[in-house]
């Protein structure tokens, strides 16, 4: 498509491959765990679903007694704010909290989450503490929370996780666009793949004609991506101190409105009940989060966010009167009143996510995440195989396959040690991070002392593929709901993530244990001199 | 409107397979053992003209209006491409 004199293509080759290989292995892990996390909340219910029917409302009718029930609970410092959501399940979390500068001098939450039963109330779980510690003690969105968490910062502390993965997300934008630029025949080339001798040519093909059909959405996943992981850690505190002199608080009153005029004369909050009706009303969608400021006074507030209206790319959220439940305004994603600049904020948010046309706009997210990974993985292994020669390469290809395919094993045996140790004190957090790293350094053992790559690869997809079949078994074995007995409460998470996992799992062992052709090709591995299978 | 991006992924992709099948560069390098299976390529004419149907679905969410719709239209399309190309690649021997 482009022409570009030879010395450039050549320019803008080594900065596509060396920005893909230095940084495509942490990419590829980044990836890989945002396929999964588009069906986070899918995959917390079938973790942990209630063992009876469930509502359908996020913010079933109700709430209102069990927000006044619980403010008589807690220490009436955190009645600052309120904030309530969906948990697994359809569990209600109530979080109230203050806002507070955190015992590492950064500004953070502290407060009591209670967790409820979404058709009686009744209480399921009381945890307590800074936010990082109830986040820690959220037992039953365990599963999607560690893959969440791994995408997002890479387990890595704040802010430094998200300028890692915000920088990841950079180097995916410029190997998209060097990658357009310097393939010449982009649309001659989109149907040919050679599958042939020339392991080379093979590599690039299957490289180029999969990073060439993903190109829109690499570029739109990887901005949209980096714009989450950059504009809390790094686009606030500099907008703040170029526009504002450093003052967060002005910044935070431009972006969101002047907060109410403090008033702390007690006064009873309307029903909320009400309020979530009038903002069901208002959207034509179901609430899914709502956030009460200052609870019991005279100038509290109730902001309701709701699921994308139906047609709608663009949220918007309603803000009412705590105590008159009067509504005052309908919020754009950002500001005070709607513009370019918000649509365009609020835009980001279906585009990383896919959640704006259900199963399928999310399956179809999956998709492109799954080609992404690909994309990634095969111009890993096409860099490196052309750089064979030198056997710091070739240790650089054995390292790309244990990751390549490590990475989804030890990913699918994590939620092993959930449902095993569910019950126990120790955190699902620390319980999965501890499996995924031991499945790991067995990985890395397979992968020292398997000579030929091929057959690594095989073995991991083979153990990737059994480890998918066990998952359901695993999870029945701990006490999950069965088929049957889900269904008739309503709950299709349960045999829908089951499926998937076994389909996925089949799969996976039909490619490991398909046919194996071997050609005639010499390379050098480790030395020696051997044939390198057909294995794309 | 989840139903018009369908209709309109099935549309597109149904042109995608065609163009695929019938690729020119693709038949080229097809290895000689399957040469005599293989079906003729497509026109440069006829290239065109279902190159520019393809996107005709999209364009007409577009206009519709159903920007959701058209964005799946667009991932699934984007995959079904890459399917398509997978499913069809050549063993050229």
């Amino acid at each position: 498509m482009f022409k570009l004199p030879r010395h450039e293509t050549k320019t803008l080759l080594a900065i596509h491959g060396w920005s893909g290989v230095l940084l495509g292995l942490l990419l590829y892990a980044v990836i890989c765990t945002g396929v999964a996390a588009v069906f986070a909340s899918e995959l917390n219910d079938w973790a942990s679903p209630l063992p009876h029917a469930t509502v359908s409302a996020d913010l079933p009718p109700g709430l209102d007694d069990a927000i006044r029930r619980l403010a008589n609970e807690v220490d009436p410092q955190f009645h600052e704010e309120v904030a309530v959501y969906r948990g697994a399940g359809g569990r209600l979390n109530l979080l109230f909290h203050r806002h507070e500068n955190g015992p590492d001098g950064r500004p953070t939450e502290r407060g009591v989450e209670f967790e409820l039963d979404p058709v009686s109330f009744a209480p399921l779980d009381r945890r307590e503490g800074w936010l990082e510690e109830i986040e820690a003690q959220r037992a039953s969105t365990g599963v999607a929370d560690f893959l969440v968490n791994l995408h997002v910062r890479l387990h890595i502390p704040d802010p430094w996780g998200l300028f890692v993965t915000g920088v990841l997300g950079l180097a995916m934008m410029v190997a998209a666009v060097t990658g357009l630029v310097i393939h010449r025949h982009l649309l001659r080339d989109l149907f040919t793949m050679r599958l042939g001798r020339d392991a080379v040519l093979r590599r690039r093909d299957v490289h180029v004609v999969a990073g060439s059909w993903n190109l829109p959405f690499a570029f739109i996943l990887a901005f949209t991506g980096s714009f989450f992981s950059f504009a809390t850690s790094v686009g606030l505190p500099a907008l703040a101190m170029v526009k504002f002199g450093g003052d967060q608080q002005a910044l935070f009153e431009t972006l969101s409105g002047a907060p109410r005029a403090e008033d702390p004369r007690p006064a009873r909050l309307t029903n909320v009940d009400a309020i979530l009706a009038d903002a069901r009303s208002r959207s034509n969608a179901e609430p899914n989060f709502l956030s009460i400021t200052h609870y019991g006074r005279a100038d509290s507030m109730a902001t309701v966010y709701t699921e994308l209206p139906a047609d709608e790319l663009v949220y918007s959220s309603y803000v009412y009167d705590g105590p008159t439940g009067t509504f005052i305004r309908e919020a754009p994603p950002m500001g005070t009143r709607p513009s370019v600049g918000a649509s365009l904020v609020g835009l980001m948010y279906p585009l990383h996510f896919g959640n704006f046309g259900g199963a399928l706009s999310k399956a179809v997210w999956v998709g492109l995440g799954f080609t992404g990974a690909y994309v990634t993985l095969t111009g890993m292994l096409l860099w490196a195989k052309r750089r064979e020669e030198q056997p710091a390469w070739r240790r650089m290809a054995r390292f790309i396959h244990y990751v390549g395919y490590g990475l989804p094993l030890a990913l699918v045996c994590a939620p092993y040690a959930f449902f095993i140790l569910r019950d126990s004190d120790i955190p699902a957090a620390t319980s999965q991070g501890v499996a995924f790293l031991t499945v790991a350094a067995l990985t890395a053992v397979a992968a020292v002392t398997t000579r030929d790559m091929d057959r690594l690869r095989r073995r991991l997809l083979a153990a990737t593929g059994i480890a998918l079949l066990g998952l359901p078994v695993v999870r029945l074995a701990t006490g999950g709901l069965g088929w049957m007995q889900a269904l008739e409460h309503g709950i299709a998470a349960v045999p829908c993530v089951d499926a998937a996992l076994m389909i996925v799992g089949v799969a996976s062992l039909w490619v490991a244990l398909g046919r194996r052709v071997r050609m005639a090709l010499p390379t050098r591995v480790e030395g020696q001199i051997k044939s390198e299978p057909q294995a794309t | 409107m989840m139903f018009l991006s369908v209709p309109a992924i099935l549309l597109s992709t149904s042109f995608i397979a065609v163009l695929a099948r019938r690729d020119p560069k693709r038949l080229r390098n097809l290895a000689s053992a399957h040469a005599r299976f293989s079906p003729s390529p497509l026109s440069a004419r006829v290239r065109r003209l279902l190159g520019v149907l393809v996107p005709v679905p999209g364009v007409a969410l577009m206009l519709l209006g159903a920007w959701w719709a058209f964005l799946v239209w667009l991932g699934a399309l984007c995959i079904a491409g890459w399917i398509a190309s997978r499913a069809l690649a050549i063993h050229t021997g």
